[in-house]
């Protein structure tokens, strides 16, 4: 059962990233959670990261898409997918962005899931995305 | 005074002419006052008001000629008719030109005294009327520019920028406002000049083009590119009977308080569907993980997650508690409260034992301390219950386990006239720069430490308009990792209690 995969799941929400975590190791994925944008970077610099689960409004609005633009930056991360949690339609710094294949190039992500998020989908996506 | 009948003046040295003309004229229906001599008719004339004055040309003393000329300097509207002889005809012609309206010759018959008489009558209504509807014109006139200078002040002290071009696109009129509103200098625009985009914005500029080439369109609106100021034109095509376009007004007007408004809307309402869609998520994500079974085999964790869920949900409702207690107090901010001299000391206990439950089960101690010879306040009773509860509330809720709050109330050593509250806490406290962002709606200390803690990050703000409106103060000391204290100042009540 042990994909022996890492998933990085960026919340500020302790409850929502509790439940993910229990979906995800119940798929046997490995979970690296933290709470702010900051902590997130922390983890892709120190650890191997298959996939990143960032939710797009933590401290301060648009954080989900920041931590998106920081991992595209660097040339080791840039292939990291990228999984944005949110609602349909975000009102960002930007501009109002949609669940499109415009919208998600803008933000630098690969797969957008509104909350709360139905867990098979979740894992369809995760498989989706790390499976090469 | 009768249709045809008039007031008139007989002026003759001749007693038996005056008379006689006075029963002539007086069998008509006419009223007739007499006189002998110029000076004589010149002090009755003065003094009533007559239609008609006939006057004999050839008298002692102050002649007709004169008196004639002296009558209709006193009252233009007067018609006069001479009497004279056959010898002084010709006088009496010169007479009608110094303004005389006809003449009579001596000898005359009743008939032609009375015939005279009803043909020079109508003339001095006719007169009057003339001369009413002359002074009627120039009151007119005089409104028409009264109104027009009103008109002008108007527009001069409107708060909106006014501009008015004409078909031509010539400069017309345009107002102070326009030339502030525009951030013109010193280099105001001339009358006449059509308006270029070296002092208009091109914005502008395309817009009034654009109501110059639409046909059917009388009203046009736009909010203006650039600022601040942020600016919106309404233009007004002004058309004549045929539809033809005479030319544009432009009214310019500062939107942007208005706009900022919408965006604290804006703002408030995304914050608070974000404060509704992260527990709602989370409670949702929840329970997704027991339907799935994941945590069948440990109902131990089962259990936590249903009480976490059942916690979410009671923050939920305190949301929505928060936000209503928020948009009354909006409103009351405007109303006048009745504010009632108020012991703090009996309300702090009550604010305390409000407490006292989640204390207990974090194992935090409360201490209250009031002074005995604390004034009172003049505040409403309800609303302060609502702020010392928040504050005891946050003292416990952010506190560690086992530690200690302390509730101290005094009369305020650095600010006279003032009470002071302090509610001090041993527990995780705030980073310097979180301090300034207290009180804005929904802002929550985000770190490590409070990730945990259930709140709306509304009952800062709540606290800070209760304070506001009994014009009081709210002041925060914290150190990250040891505490904070937060001290309310309220203004004592300006008569003794109990007084």
């Amino acid at each position: 059962m042990s994909s022996g995969k890492r998933v990085l799941v960026v919340d500020d929400d302790v409850d929502f990233i509790d439940a993910i975590r229990l979906t995800l190791e119940a798929a046997g994925y490995e979970v690296a959670a933290v709470n702010t944008a900051e902590a997130a970077l922390r983890v892709v610099r120190e650890r191997t990261v298959n996939v990143a689960i960032l939710d797009m409004m933590m401290e301060e609005p648009d954080s989900g898409a920041m931590v998106a633009h920081a991992l595209r930056r660097r040339p080791e991360m840039k292939d990291i997918p990228v999984i944005l949690v949110t609602g349909v339609t975000e009102q960002t710094g930007y501009r109002v962005v949609t669940d499109s294949p415009e919208g998600r190039a803008l933000l630098g992500v690969d797969a957008w899931l509104d909350k709360p998020v139905d867990p098979q989908e979740l894992l369809r996506k995760i498989e989706a995305l790390t499976d090469e | 005074m009768s249709e045809g009948t008039g007031r008139i003046l007989v002026v003759d040295d001749e007693r038996g002419m005056r008379e006689g003309c006075r029963r002539i004229l007086e069998s008509d229906g006419h009223r007739v006052t007499t006189a002998e001599s110029g000076e004589e008719a010149l002090g009755v004339f003065s003094k009533g008001a007559f239609d008609l004055a006939l006057l004999d040309l050839k008298m002692a003393g102050m002649s007709g000629l004169e008196l004639l000329l002296r009558l209709r300097e006193i009252d233009p509207n007067v018609v006069c008719v001479m009497v004279t002889a056959y010898a002084t005809l010709e006088t009496a012609v010169q007479a009608t030109k110094s303004g005389a309206y006809d003449y009579v010759a001596k000898p005359f018959t009743p008939d032609e005294l009375t015939s005279v008489v009803d043909r020079a009558l109508p003339l001095h209504w006719l007169r009057v009327e003339a001369a009413q509807a002359r002074a009627e014109a120039e009151r007119n006139l005089l409104l028409v520019a009264t109104e027009q200078s009103r008109t002008r002040t108007i527009i001069q002290s409107m708060a909106e920028g006014v501009m008015v071009t004409n078909r031509e696109k010539r400069l017309v009129l345009y107002n102070p406002a326009l030339i502030k509103l525009l951030g013109m200098k010193s280099e105001a625009p001339e009358l006449g000049e059509i308006p270029e985009a070296r002092l208009f914005p091109p914005d502008l500029l395309s817009l009034m083009e654009e109501a110059y080439n639409r046909g059917e369109t009388t009203m046009m609106s736009r909010e203006l590119a650039g600022g601040p100021p942020s600016l919106a034109a309404s233009i007004a095509t002004i058309r004549d009977e045929a539809g033809e376009s005479l030319g544009l007004v432009t009214v310019v007007r500062d939107i942007t308080e208005a706009k900022s408004l919408q965006q604290r809307m804006s703002d408030f309402v995304s914050m608070v569907a974000h404060e509704l869609r992260s527990p709602l998520g989370a409670i949702a994500q929840y329970l997704d993980v027991i339907l799935n079974g994941i945590t069948a085999d440990n109902p131990e964790k089962e259990k936590q997650i249903l009480a976490r869920c059942r916690e979410r949900t009671g923050a939920l409702s305190q949301l929505v508690r928060d936000l209503l207690d928020l948009s009354r107090l909006q409103h009351l901010a405007k109303v006048e409260r009745t504010l009632a001299p108020l012991r703090l000391g009996p309300l702090l206990q009550e604010a305390v034992s409000f407490a006292a439950q989640s204390a207990k089960a974090r194992n935090v101690t409360i201490t209250l301390e009031a002074a005995c010879d604390l004034p009172s306040v003049d505040a409403d009773r309800e609303e302060m219950v609502r702020l010392f509860t928040n504050l005891v509330d946050n003292a416990v809720k952010y506190n560690r386990d086992g530690g200690s709050v302390l509730v101290a109330a005094r009369q305020a050593g650095a600010a006279p006239g003032y009470v002071a509250v302090e509610v001090t806490d041993t527990g995780v406290g705030m980073p310097q720069g979180a301090i300034a962002r207290l009180g804005e709606a929904f802002y929550r200390v985000r770190t490590a430490a409070t990730m945990q803690i259930t709140g709306t990050g509304l009952g800062l703000s709540i606290c800070r308009q209760i304070i506001e409106a009994h014009h009081g103060q709210l002041e925060v000391e914290s150190e990250e990792g040891k505490g904070s204290t937060f001290r309310v100042l309220l203004p004592r009540t300006q008569r003794p209690a109990g007084a």
